[in-house]
């Protein structure tokens, strides 16, 4: 699209190609890619939470037609979103994005001023998102009037809150591409009542082919004057990639770009100078050219990490606005287009600054949800210092920006001296290799110390440098420090060899360093381009003030500075033709400071709330601790008044060692394991509990231990009611399914740490008997891990009679041991029965407990089945099982002897009481009836009662 | 202790026969109070472990394998494009002993420490009942209160000695390779040796508060599974988990919630100034999310069956 250009409102300038391209790079860093300084705020960095999106109330989307541009045809159609606050009408905020971006960029901070109270546009830009036409990069006949119609868009809808002189209430805010669209719609729309433009620029020529040679008697009494000397050196490295940006989604070469544009782009690179009419052209994207008839007050926000728009855009920018008569606040934070992804807390905080910024001047009518306003006068200039070697960072402010009110709080300067010795400096052919001391968008990146660290110190021949000596006491400089160098041309013996055609004008990158100790930060994040013309070919030399990059900063007390000057930078169009200079830094460096009124240092200080919550915490921790200990000490004392601690003479006397009473156990899934047991361990007793697989005998011994929570009923130990971890276990031993033990440990280091864990004295272990009785010789002394379940076994026995313990409780404990083994161990049970302690046994095998046990418990499907002395489970004495030939007809013999019970068991066998009868009548009456007797045995086998009884058990 | 030990066949100097032998009579128990798995019996119980030794041992040895590291590996001489600050820190990890040991607690405080603080409090209760000997410890007796706490005191001693020995090990291959300068605050000032010992003990301080709440999570699980390597890999998904959730930015506020939202904080020890909200409100998270595992794990261990 071609638009026809009328004279630019600012002074012209020649060679106004380079200027496009830079402004091209600059906008696309407000984008959504770029480290624009409007981001959110990174979560991490805030302990303030962003207030989160409200998904019920979406913003109203359209596409708005516009009026191409003057003398254009046809029109350009925008993509816009509407968002509108609970209470309408209310002032209006237009968000403008950054280059490269769109509108989708600004949702989130939309949705926090909308949130606010204000009526929030954002819109694309034309040539970005979806809307559609050419970039004329931020021209007042385009992209300019376009907002200026958007604001008609927003005010035809009724939506907005008339100022003083009927209009709406409103305020542009933006960043980078957005930032000059803010201030020029200021300058140019009067309706507008507010302006905050961040990392932006105020001539895009000047950021574009920047010069930093001061020239003769430039004002300096701002911290960071623009300079606009020209011819400057081209920043290629940014114009690239700026207008990279806005060329990928097309097929043409210049993008989305107007033909003009692309033009001065090509030229740039091609190495041409601006001529008049590329000057007019980015005058005319420029807030230079309209700012004078700025009458809203403005808030200028600039990045101290900026190769791309440095703080002397901000500083032209404010000089403009206050000639202009608007109020101006100026904020240099720690960011900018240098600051890379990870955004600093310093980017973040600028979004607070604004909504300040816009409550003061953009009130809104029912502002109970506006931030309060401020009663004292804001400072209208601060700034952020980082830490020093010695110092931290702080935020410092002053009553107004430097220089531009009266000269009476202009900078002062401190000076240094430099000392050095006439160099001679070569720029190879090509200009490559090249120093890098910063690269676009990703200075902070590159540097181990951040964007202010040196990435690649220049090559050896191409540099030149002189250095203070150590500051004897701490120095702030804010804004842009000068000095003086002489550049000539070496000729006769310095005469550089393989330079056959020198270049006329010198092209040098200066910067300054901060040495401290073997650190070596660059002051300010970037270089100063200088381009000295026509260097007298006689080699006589030429003088030049040179301004370095503007920053503010802290020289710590001990620290050098060093100032360095090459002949090459990556970040700037290198120069193809080899030259050689001779060069010398000595002399003074002039260090602006400016007066300071207030100081803030950033210090993170933790939140009340935070510090309420973790004393609170502990308190809460604190008190749960001394409560459980409380209940536990209680019951205890409870445990000792009801005798539970007791002597053996008197539990042995008033107390069974194990009572269950009512025990039931389900398990989870609704299996009943244990039904209604109760049964009652007498002492010196040695009782079999006794039951086929799945009886239910091991809960039920888990349950007497503490170990199971009955579902209903309780257990008793010696009179004490067992709930988990009683203390009357303390006279238990247990062995319950299963061994278990440290297996990297030996037999008895493991007993001997289980008796520990008691927390007894170890003497009173007796663990020597109990290995005896484990028999298990040196393997004793070996790791548990190579022993045999029968070795285990024993040993998990020997464990349980740690201490020879009044109740001793063994689950299956003749499992996996040998005939001989069980045989002792019998032994070795009765005897300890017969001790006047207690003995459990269970199992599943009759034989076991008939040879073992004095008492036998018989279970079932978790029933008590029976209980009593094993002789009375096994059957009366007096009874008589007799194998016959025929069991019928002996019944019949016997008959007439008048026996207390008869019974055919078998046709084989019958089972009597004898009575007063003698078995010898019995045997002669049956013999007399010719009836053959086989056999005669006398008792009932435990094991046909058993079998009796868990037959019962299953029938029920 | 009474006369308990008197007259057994052991002291008699003569062979115990199973075949004869006999406990004796009864003697009335002690009523001396008892104090039940003492604190240092339980130490030397898991000391004698060799996954408590390795795991220290880990410890103890993995800043020797980062110096060695840095000698067989030269310098990178383009700084990757990251920003993370953990490799700001391996670029500066050689300027000193104490930035060593910065580098050293910023490399494994991300997530070997909460691996190991996953294996220390995961196996706790977990290892016992696969072992089978929680039945034995808890018939001793030993109350439940008191074997959870003392098993979540020694474990949290070995946590502790295992960060400080890994601070220690790296403090002092770092001070014998790289000298005693001060810490290098990235874009701040040069620390005092002193006050860079400060640093790194608050640092160590941090990280243990940090990861209360993986060790109250590992204690939960532990009571509530019988598999320690389950009750360890809950806790490392559970971190992972977080991890992710935290990744999204949709959830907004919702984030603050996660326990590792924070965990990021430590590095304000190492930040000039601090921000000492970030870590208070690290320190909080922990500590809550400790408290409310840490008692549903004691609730939940009073009442449970064991059935191992």
């Amino acid at each position: 699209m071609r638009t026809e250009r009328r004279a630019p409102l600012g002074p012209r300038r020649p060679r106004a190609l380079v200027a496009t391209s830079a402004a091209i790079a600059l906008l696309a860093l407000l984008g959504g890619t770029g480290p624009a300084g409007l981001e959110p705020a990174n979560a991490q960095d805030s302990s303030i939470a962003p207030t989160p999106p409200t998904i019920t109330d979406e913003p109203i989307e359209a596409m708005v037609p516009l009026p191409a541009g003057p003398g254009e045809d046809g029109e350009v159609h925008l993509d816009t979103s509407l968002y509108l606050p609970k209470s309408i009408p209310a002032p209006m905020v237009l968000l403008a994005h950054g280059f490269g971006g769109s509108k989708d960029d600004l949702n989130r901070q939309a949705r926090t001023l909308r949130d606010l109270g204000y009526v929030v546009l954002t819109y694309s830009a034309r040539g970005f998102g979806r809307s559609d036409g050419k970039i004329s990069l931020d021209s007042v006949d385009h992209e300019v009037a376009d907002a200026s119609g958007l604001i008609d868009y927003v005010v035809d809808q009724g939506y907005f809150v008339a100022d003083s002189g009927g209009g709406p209430e409103v305020a542009v805010v933006g960043g980078s591409y957005g930032g000059a669209l803010a201030l020029m719609l200021g300058a140019t729309d009067p309706r507008v009542d507010a302006v905050v433009a961040a990392i932006t620029w105020n001539d895009l020529e000047s950021a574009l082919v920047p010069n930093s040679v001061v020239p003769a008697g430039d004002d300096r009494s701002s911290p960071a004057p623009l300079l606009d000397s020209q011819p400057g050196v081209f920043k290629e490295a940014w114009a690239s990639q700026l207008f990279g940006q806005a060329t990928f989604r097309s097929d043409s070469a210049c993008g989305e770009f107007t033909a003009e544009l692309c033009a001065l782009y090509s030229r740039l690179v091609a190495g041409d100078p601006l001529s008049p009419d590329d000057e007019a052209l980015l005058a005319d994207s420029s807030p230079s050219s309209v700012l004078d008839r700025m009458s809203a007050p403005t808030l200028l926000l600039q990045g101290t990490r900026d190769s791309l728009f440095g703080l002397d855009q901000a500083d032209a920018n404010a000089r403009q606005i206050a000639a202009a008569g608007a109020p101006v606040d100026v904020v240099w934070f720690s960011g900018g287009h240098d600051s890379g992804a990870a955004a600093s807390s310093g980017q973040a905080s600028i979004e607070p600054t604004i909504e300040e910024f816009l409550a003061k001047h953009l009130p809104l009518t029912h502002s109970s949800t506006g931030p309060p306003l401020s009663p004292e006068p804001d400072p209208q200039f601060s700034y952020t210092v980082p830490g020093g070697a010695t110092a931290s960072g702080q935020s410092l402010a002053a009553t107004s920006y430097p220089g531009i009110d009266d000269a009476a709080d202009a900078v002062t300067s401190t000076e240094i001296e430099i000392r050095s010795r006439p160099r001679t400096i070569v720029n190879p052919p090509g200009g490559l290799p090249a120093a890098i001391t910063t690269l676009p968008a990703l200075g902070a990146l590159l540097g181990t110390l951040g964007s202010t660290a040196a990435i690649s110190l220049p090559q050896d021949g191409q540099t030149t440098w002189g250095f203070s000596r150590s500051l004897r006491e701490s120095t702030t400089m804010v804004g842009s420090p000068t000095f003086t160098m002489s550049v000539a041309r070496p000729v006769g013996d310095d005469a550089v060899e393989g330079v056959t055609e020198q270049p006329n004008d010198a092209v040098l990158y200066a910067a300054l360093y901060s040495v401290n100790g073997d650190s070596r930060t660059l002051v300010g994040g970037t270089v100063a381009p200088v381009r000295v013309r026509n260097v007298p070919a006689d080699g006589s030399p030429v003088d030049v003030e040179v301004a370095l990059p503007a920053a503010a900063w802290q020289f710590s007390a001990g620290s050098r500075i060093e100032l360095w000057v090459a002949t090459t930078d990556a970040l700037y169009q290198s120069s193809p033709d080899a030259a050689g200079w001779r060069v010398n830094v000595r002399g003074t460096l002039s260090l602006p400071t400016v007066p300071q009124s207030a100081l803030t240092e950033s210090r993170g200080v933790a939140s009340p709330l935070a510090l309420g919550g973790i004393a609170a915490v502990l308190l809460v921790a604190i008190g749960l601790g001394i409560a459980a200990m409380i209940r536990g000490r209680r019951r205890g004392v409870a445990a000792a008044a009801a005798g539970t601690l007791p002597t053996v003479a008197e539990t042995s006397a008033s107390a069974a060692p194990l009572v269950l009473t009512g025990l039931v156990k389900n398990f989870r899934n609704g299996q009943r394991a244990v039904d209604e047991l109760s049964f009652r361990v007498e002492t010196g007793q040695v009782l079999g509990l006794l039951g086929p697989n799945g009886a239910g005998k091991t809960t039920t011994l888990r349950m007497a231990v503490g170990l199971l929570r009955p579902d209903a009923g309780y257990a008793e130990i010696f009179g004490e009611r067992i709930v988990p971890g009683a203390a009357v276990l303390t006279r238990v031993g247990t062995f319950i399914e299963g061994p278990g033990f440290l297996p990297h440990l030996s037999g008895r280091r493991n007993l001997e740490l289980f008796w520990a864990a008691s927390g007894r004295a170890p003497q009173g272990s007796r663990i020597d008997e109990a290995l005896a009785i484990a028999d298990l010789g040196a393997a004793i002394e070996r790791s548990v891990r190579g022993y045999s379940q029968g070795m285990r076994q024993r040993l998990a026995i020997a464990q349980a009679m740690l201490g020879m313990p009044e109740l001793l409780i063994l689950d299956e404990p003749t499992n996996g041991l040998d005939p001989p083994q069980i045989h002792a161990l019998r032994g070795v049970l009765r005897r300890y029965a017969d001790s006047g302690r207690t003995v459990i046994v269970s199992s599943h095998l009759l034989g076991e407990v008939e040879q073992t046990c004095s008492h036998v418990v018989v279970m079932a499907r978790g029933r008590l089945i029976a209980s009593g002395t094993v002789a009375e489970l096994a059957g009366e004495v007096s009874e008589v099982t007799i194998e016959v030939t025929d069991a019928e007809q002996g019944g019949t013999a016997l008959e007439p002897l008048g026996l207390p019970a008869i019974e055919v068991l078998s046709p084989t066998s019958l089972r009597l009481l004898p009575g007063e009868t003698s078995v010898e009548t019995i045997v002669s009456a049956l013999v007399a009836a010719g009836v053959g007797v086989r056999g005669i045995r006398s008792g009932r086998h435990l094991e046909e009662t058993f079998l009796e009884l868990v037959g019962t058990g299953e029938q029920r | 202790m009474t006369e308990t030990t008197s007259g057994t066949a052991s002291e008699q100097q003569q062979p115990i026969d199973p075949e004869t032998w006999s406990p004796g009579p009864l003697r009335p128990a002690s009523t001396a109070a008892r104090t039940p798995l003492p604190f240092r019996v339980e130490l030397a119980r898991q000391f004698t472990q060799w996954r408590i030794r390795g795991l220290l041992l880990v410890l103890a040895l993995l800043p020797i394998a980062i110096r060695i590291a840095f000698l067989i590996g030269t310098q990178p001489d383009d700084g990757s494009t990251t920003t993370d600050q953990t490799l700001t820190l391996a670029d500066t990890a050689q300027d000193s002993g104490v930035l060593f040991a910065t580098f050293t607690l910023s490399v494994t405080g991300g997530f070997l420490l909460t691996l190991v603080v996953a294996l220390l409090f995961g196996d706790m209760i977990a290892s016992e009942a696969s072992r089978s000997t929680l039945k034995y410890l808890l018939t001793i007796p030993v109350s439940r209160g008191r074997l959870l706490a003392t098993k979540i005191g020694v474990s949290l001693v070995v946590f502790a000695t295992g960060l400080v020995l890994l601070a220690g090990v790296a403090l002092i291959v770092g001070l014998l390779s790289y000298g005693n300068a001060g810490l290098q605050v990235p874009e701040g000032p040069q620390l005092s040796f002193g006050a860079s010992i400060a640093r790194i003990a608050g640092a160590i301080g941090f990280l243990f508060l940090h990861l209360l709440w993986a060790a109250a999570l590992g204690t939960l699980l532990t009571v509530v599974t019988d598999t320690p390597l389950g009750a360890a890999g809950g806790v490392v998904l559970a971190t992972i988990l977080s991890n992710i959730l935290d990744a999204i930015p949709n959830l907004g506020n919702f984030r603050y919630l996660l326990p590792t939202h924070f965990s990021g904080s430590w590095r304000q020890l190492f930040a000039s100034p601090t921000n000492w909200d970030l870590v208070a409100n690290s320190v909080l998270s922990s500590l809550l999310y400790a408290l409310i595992f840490g008692v549903w794990a004691a609730w939940h261990f009073g009442r449970k069956d064991i059935s191992s």
